[in-house]
């Protein structure tokens, strides 16, 4: 594949908070994380992890809501904290936002109307109020949502799952290049969560949309497809394919991950079995020595802990079919 | 000699009919909430049958009753919600047996003396509602002394039922901030069995934790009903969660209870067209990569139900007598049957309410 300039891009992004004047504990929410989309092909990229695991700090990165303290956000190759202020608009176009809380992003006093007609007016995308209203009918249609029940109402009017899909409309509109979805679905039911994720799909297959879904259930990632990284601990320690990571998952955390996800078939339980690793955590509030980061973050708790573990940090090791941020790979590593 | 095995068998057999004898039984429970816009008729006629030492898992999207329909049967409403009919009895432990009690029928002072002793009650979120400086072992003997144990016997049993829960003992003398949230919701869930209650209805237990803590949760749970023969309640939404856990479970569908089943004939053969639309809507690792069809449309509000079956309007199935009547919920005669074109078998103990099984008109239909 030629190499082009990617879409948008994370490089060594690194978030570190705390650690002002008045304290000296700080917290590392990102360590060295890098991913990218290209505009072909598209992709969808899943990134999970436990709560705490700097998901949400990176998405807010990506959309500049926050700054990294550590490399860089790069949109078509430039930095998207120095883009002038008409390729800042095309940026905020084409990287649209999904968030967790349906409730939480709407103003409760205007009627739905509102998200659309803010976004066509700031980025002027009809020249007439017919044109307006077309182009909302065909955003709600793409998100089966039928416009005659949808339109002049007011949030608490909605469900959950209708307002996450109004968010969906409103990214459609714009036609954005890559969607930021922070974990869209957890607040929406078994049935509406297939829609969504449906919606995704469809966006991806017929418009060419890039998508980063970040969640903390491992079978909607499956679901989705595509690529998959895994975060521990501000860490990305595993990559590669979602086929392959689930298949075969190289990093012991990913191991752990997998086998609790609970299985919905009463024939496949857990019944007595022993988590495969004991879930140990120091019963006091973990406080990251600056030491720690020179170790693998996850040696405490790891069943295949050696010396090394606990010297050096791992780098992401390129194996067979993904890349594992584990020592126990730096042998068959190619 | 002989007589003394006379005796222990009719006594066995006292225990197995005592055994077989339901612990709750919900009927026809309804809580209403007053407004101006006339009354939000949140749960709308439930019924089911919880029975002894069993797993019972409550399922269904958010909105559709669960909790409110748990917090009617603990008498936990409180206004402008109310009980317009119902009755939940409860098989209340005596002296050689025990004796169905009615809980809506119960002084508030009666009532006080069944709670916690005999029925517990975890919300859901009550992880967060540990006394922030209070220490945990504090808190359980703290609970323990308002329901009558003397101080020094609470403070003996703690080790015990932390370690049931398996969480270390040094654990009670530390701060809830000092916990992670799945040890702060096993420490709730050992202060719930403090009494070795008969009952205890647990409200999303495992939501908002992480799947390896959740994991760790719901086999405390399961661990528990073993250890001490409790009856567990678990309500979620989270349908996977049923599988790994439960005997038994009840869908609920805008305020009322639709299916009810063992919790392998739920998942294996769905009766209700809902339950079917929900099993179908859950993504499985490593299965086929294939989409799954959802369920399109919105749940109905309480404030206006539809007429008939209120899934009718989303319903692939709906027929006339559907848009109707209201079906009730049935125990369906087991084995296999056709019904709208899909084979599927009805095991022993499987309640729908749904007129394609109901109805003489849909049997014809279908071919009986």
């Amino acid at each position: 594949m030629a190499v082009s300039t990617p879409l948008l891009e994370l490089q060594n992004g690194s978030v570190v908070f705390g650690g002002g004047a008045l304290s000296r504990i700080t917290t590392v929410a990102v360590d060295n994380v890098s991913f990218q989309f290209h505009e072909q092909p598209p992709r969808i990229l899943s990134m999970v992890g436990e709560s705490g695991s700097g998901k949400t700090t990176i998405a807010r990165c990506l959309l500049g809501l926050a700054e990294p303290t550590g490399g860089r956000v790069l949109w078509r190759g430039k930095d998207i904290c120095r883009l002038s202020s008409d390729e800042f608009r095309t940026y905020r176009r084409e990287v649209q936002a999904v968030f967790q809380d349906p409730y939480g992003i709407y103003n409760p006093y205007y009627r739905v109307d509102r998200v659309f007609d803010v976004a066509i007016r700031k980025f002027g995308l009809a020249s007439s109020p017919a044109k307006s209203r077309e182009l909302v009918f065909d955003a709600l249609r793409a998100v089966d949502l039928r416009p005659d029940d949808t339109l002049g109402r007011y949030p608490h009017q909605l469900s959950g799952g209708e307002r996450q899909r109004i968010m969906l409309a409103r990214a459609y509109l714009l036609r954005p290049k890559v969607i930021i979805a922070d974990e869209p679905i957890s607040m929406l039911d078994a049935a509406v969560r297939t829609l969504f994720m449906n919606i995704l799909l469809d966006f991806k297959e017929q418009y060419g949309v890039s998508t980063l879904f970040i969640t903390h259930d491992l079978s909607t990632a499956y679901y989705l497809g595509g690529d998959i990284l895994v975060m521990e601990h501000g860490r990305a320690i595993e990559a590669g394919s979602v086929d392959s990571v689930m298949d075969h998952p190289a990093h012991p955390y990913t191991q752990l991950l997998l086998q609790s996800v609970p299985r919905p078939d009463p024939r496949q339980r857990w019944e007595d079995a022993p988590p495969p690793i004991t879930w140990r955590r120091p019963a006091t509030v973990e406080r990251p020595a600056p030491q720690r980061r020179n170790s693998c973050l996850f040696a405490d708790r790891c069943p295949y802990v050696m010396e090394v573990c606990r010297q050096a940090r791992p780098r992401l090791f390129r194996l067979a079919d993904q890349q594992a941020a584990c020592h126990l790979h730096a042998e068959t590593a190619v | 000699m002989l007589e003394a095995g006379a005796a222990i068998v009719a006594s066995q057999a006292r225990q197995d009919a005592e055994d077989r004898a339901p612990l709750l039984q919900v009927e026809d429970l309804r809580v209403h909430y007053a407004s101006t816009a006339g009354p939000y008729r949140v749960v709308d006629g439930s019924t089911m049958t919880i029975n002894r030492h069993e797993l019972f898992g409550l399922a269904g999207e958010s909105g559709c009753g669960k909790s409110t329909l748990v917090e009617g049967i603990l008498r936990l409403i409180k206004p402008p919600g109310y009980v317009p009919t119902g009755r939940v009895l409860f098989s209340l432990p005596e002296a050689g047996g025990s004796r169905p009690v009615d809980l809506m029928r119960l002084s508030s002072k009666q009532l006080r003396a069944l709670r916690w002793r005999h029925i517990s009650y975890v919300p859901q979120g009550s992880m967060n509602s540990l006394n922030p400086v209070m220490r945990i072992g504090d808190q359980i003997i703290d609970g323990m002394v308002t329901h009558g144990v003397r101080a020094e016997a609470a403070r003996q049993r703690v080790p015990e039922l932390l370690e049931l829960v398996g969480l270390g003992p040094e654990l009670a003398h530390l701060f809830p901030h000092e916990l992670s949230g799945g040890m702060k919701q096993r420490a709730i869930i050992a202060a719930a069995v403090a009494l070795n209650p008969q009952l205890v209805v647990a409200d999303e237990p495992t939501t908002a934790l992480d799947v390896n803590v959740q994991r760790v949760v719901l086999q405390t749970l399961a661990h528990l009903r073993r250890a001490l023969g409790v009856a567990i309640i678990i309500v979620s939404h989270d349908l996977p969660v049923h599988a790994q856990l439960v005997d038994r479970m009840a869908i609920m569908y805008a305020g009322r209870v639709i299916e009810i089943g063992s919790v392998e004939a739920v998942f294996q053969s769905p009766l209700h067209p809902y339950t079917r639309g929900l099993v179908a809507s859950i993504p499985r690792i490593g299965g086929p990569r294939e989409r799954l069809p959802g369920i399109p449309g919105v749940a109905p509000s309480p404030l206006s139900w539809p007429s008939g079956c209120r899934f009718h309007p989303r319903c692939p199935y709906a027929m006339e007598v559907c848009r109707r009547a209201e079906p009730v919920l049935t125990e369906i005669s087991p084995g296999p049957r056709v019904v709208a074109g899909h084979p599927l078998t009805v095991s022993p103990g499987q309640s729908t309410a749904c007129h394609l099984f109901t109805s003489s008109s849909a049997e014809r239909a279908n071919g009986g």
